[in-house]
């Protein structure tokens, strides 16, 4: 309510109409506006935008690739067979592999193949079976091989490979060989020291 | 744990299984190439080829056509059987090689590789004394018939394959002193002498194979090829005759592999003679047991096995059996054999009996193919990895036990399934080596009719038909390069690590060098 005291009898008629008007109680309620002026200064003022294009590709991408490589894991096509070339050494050869004087020897190649690794569980006799020998050892028989031995060393390792026990030994030289002639006279020879019967020679 | 750690874990957990499979899919390699790959045909990887720089004289074929023959003539053979005579070889040769120190036996191997003029003649005569030997090898190739009289499927259990092979090897050996001999001779120019030897190296290669193993047609084979590897050198000869009738003369195939595919196949009911007759036979359930754990004790150890079985051992193998007698029961019962007549049979004997039906599967579902000579090796081979791949399929060469058709895996221990399409492709590849060796000498042919050039193309040659590569029924790869022609001899199209052989070839002006004299 105006204070009538100050209303004067020289104020305009604005002036009086307004004198009249009482002010609205307020709609602020307090308590809300202070949390939520707490609120707002306690939030990240947004900061101005930064180069961030290359770390969302690199991000984008290992995730495609991640999801790709899960799905190639689950669904690859399983071959029946796969073999793999592995180079090896070669046994040593006896076949001459002449070579035209004047014309680089070929290297020979090595290889030995190499079953998968579930079919290289089956203990197959053939060369199926994984081999699992190490690149440059030189392969050995059993002293006194049976055939079935004999066989998969022959055909894992090449006929050349197969070398006899003592091919590395030379028997003490002795004696020549004797001929007949000589064997003959050594029989005749022992057999003179008895006495020759009556009726003539025994040979 | 925020998104971007989980994507680098995944990462990181399923990299090392990605280069795994990445690695396994590395090919096209071996002999089933992933589907859709496309090998060329008809051309090998250089890398891959042994090379051969070869000059040749132009040549026609010899006056009468078959004057130089790789075969004892046919009224030169004399009657009576080899087989006495390639012993007495033998047993000369293993004691001319006993003397031979160590360090002569090394040069050897060094005068087999060195090149012809290089060989150092006076010496090689002074330390082999190889004349008696060659004596009775010659003797032995001019006879009529080769019986070893082995019998080898009359062996009874371990006696197969205890059986000795020695002299067989040492033939091998004495073919190597055959090589050295031809080439003293053909570096010497003594090129009737040199055929001569060659004859007698063919013949020793054929009458080995004649033998039952499979081991001693390798051999054969080995020593065949040996051959071959000299009438290269001989044909690479100055002055030397034209060898196409004397290489035509050789049989085709000229070691068969057939008779010993069957000893092989036949070798476990060589070695377990029970199974034979398992159907009819009336055994004790104890000597059926007996015969059963034994036959799984010969081969768990490849053969090799002491009368006395230990008794863990035993129990072990009698467990197995065990385990799989109610699938053998089943076989049979689907097989047409009654439930009764299954139960009323001793455990040994319903084993036996399955086994003896799974056995044949395997051998005749393998075997089959090897007998069909009119088909092509590449086209063979496939056939039998295919059959192969099927039995694997159907457990019947499975290791596992829980699975595998067999009780007692013999099949799977004895028969060298996978060693036989191997085995054929040797055979296969000394086919592609003589008959290399006679597209050579077709070519010396052209070369006298149309003046000292080499044709463009081996179609352009009439004079006598070209040979066809045994893999592929077509005339080999063959190209101009200038003055000189390259003709590859691959040796197979699904094994691309195997070695094959390149001529680089060159005619050599009209005049023939003069033959070296020694």
């Amino acid at each position: 309510m105006a204070d009538k005291k100050f209303v004067s009898g020289d104020s305009s008629d604005v002036e009086q109409v307004l004198a009249h008007l009482s002010p609205r109680a307020s709609r602020l309620n307090r308590d809300r506006l202070m949390f939520l002026a707490g609120r707002a200064s306690g939030e990240t003022i947004p900061q101005p935008r930064r180069r961030i294009g290359l770390t969302l590709w690199a991000w984008s991408m290992t995730a495609v690739a991640t999801v790709l490589l899960g799905v190639l894991l689950l669904h690859h096509p399983v071959p029946r067979t796969i073999h793999e070339i592995v180079y090896v050494e070669k046994p040593a050869a006896t076949v001459p592999n002449a070579v035209v004087p004047g014309r680089k020897a070929a290297t020979p190649r090595k290889t030995i193949s190499k079953r998968r690794k579930e079919a290289a569980k089956f203990r197959l006799s053939g060369p199926l079976r994984t081999v699992n020998q190490p690149p440059t050892a030189r392969p050995r028989l059993p002293e006194h091989p049976n055939y079935l031995q004999l066989r998969q060393f022959v055909l894992t390792y090449g006929v050349d490979a197969w070398l006899p026990p003592d091919y590395e030994r030379t028997v003490a030289p002795t004696a020549s060989p004797l001929t007949n002639r000589q064997l003959l006279r050594e029989l005749l020879g022992h057999k003179e020291h008895e006495r020759e019967p009556s009726g003539g020679a025994s040979l | 744990m925020r998104v971007r750690h989980i994507m680098l874990l995944s990462i990181l957990a399923l990299s090392p299984q990605a280069t795994v499979w990445g690695q396994v899919q590395i090919g096209p390699q071996g002999p089933m190439p992933p589907a859709g790959y496309k090998r060329p045909v008809g051309r090998a990887r250089a890398a891959d080829l042994k090379s051969f720089d070869l000059t040749l004289d132009p040549a026609a074929e010899p006056v009468p056509a078959l004057k130089y023959s790789f075969v004892p003539g046919y009224l030169e053979q004399t009657p009576g059987n080899a087989v006495s005579f390639y012993y007495r070889a033998i047993l000369m040769f293993t004691d001319m090689q006993r003397r031979l120190p160590v360090k002569e036996r090394k040069l050897i191997d060094q005068w087999l590789k060195m090149p012809l003029d290089k060989l150092p003649l006076q010496h090689i005569r002074d330390s082999l004394h190889f004349r008696p030997v060659y004596e009775e090898l010659k003797t032995a190739a001019y006879r009529e018939k080769c019986d070893w009289d082995w019998r080898l499927r009359d062996q009874k259990g371990n006696g197969a394959i205890l059986f000795s092979l020695k002299d067989t090897h040492q033939a091998h050996l004495l073919a190597r002193y055959l090589v050295l001999k031809a080439r003293v001779e053909i570096a010497q120019g003594r090129y009737d002498d040199a055929i001569e030897t060659l004859r007698i190296g063919f013949s020793l290669a054929r009458d080995i194979a004649r033998q039952e193993p499979l081991i001693s047609n390798l051999i054969g084979i080995s020593i065949a090829r040996m051959m071959c590897d000299e009438v290269r050198e001989l044909i690479d000869a100055p002055g030397a005759p034209n060898l196409y009738w004397a290489l035509a003369q050789l049989p085709d195939p000229l070691i068969d592999l057939r008779q010993s595919i069957r000893h092989e196949m036949a070798m476990p009911l060589i070695m377990f003679p029970f199974l034979k007759d398992a159907e009819t036979a009336q055994r004790s359930p104890e000597q059926w047991q007996r015969l059963i754990v034994r036959a799984a004790t010969v081969v768990e150890h490849d053969g090799t096995v002491s009368e006395q079985i230990g008794g863990k051992e035993r129990w072990t193998i009698v467990a197995r059996i065990l385990a799989g007698y109610p699938n053998a029961k089943r076989r049979l019962m689907a097989a047409g054999y009654s439930r009764e007549q299954v139960e009323q049979m001793p455990v040994g004997q319903v084993v036996a009996i399955d086994e003896f039906h799974t056995f044949r599967m395997t051998y005749d579902a393998i075997s089959k193919w090897v007998f069909l000579a009119q088909l092509s090796f590449p086209k063979k081979q496939r056939w039998m990895m295919e059959a192969v791949d099927n039995l694997r399929l159907g457990s019947y060469l499975t290791p596992r036990p829980d699975v595998a058709r067999e009780v007692i895996p013999i099949a799977r221990a004895l028969l060298p399934i996978g060693y036989l399409y191997q085995a054929i492709q040797s055979q296969v590849r000394l086919e592609a080596k003589l008959a290399g060796l006679r597209t050579l000498e077709a070519i010396r042919m052209f070369a006298v009719r149309h003046g000292p050039t080499l044709p463009n193309a081996l179609d352009e040659i009439k004079v006598v038909p070209v040979p066809r590569s045994p893999y592929t029924g077509k005339p080999f790869p063959y190209r101009v390069q200038g003055k000189k022609a390259v003709l590859d001899i691959p040796l197979s199209e699904t094994f691309p690590g195997e070695l094959g052989t390149q001529y680089h070839i060159t005619i050599a002006p009209s005049k023939p060098k003069p033959k070296p004299k020694g």
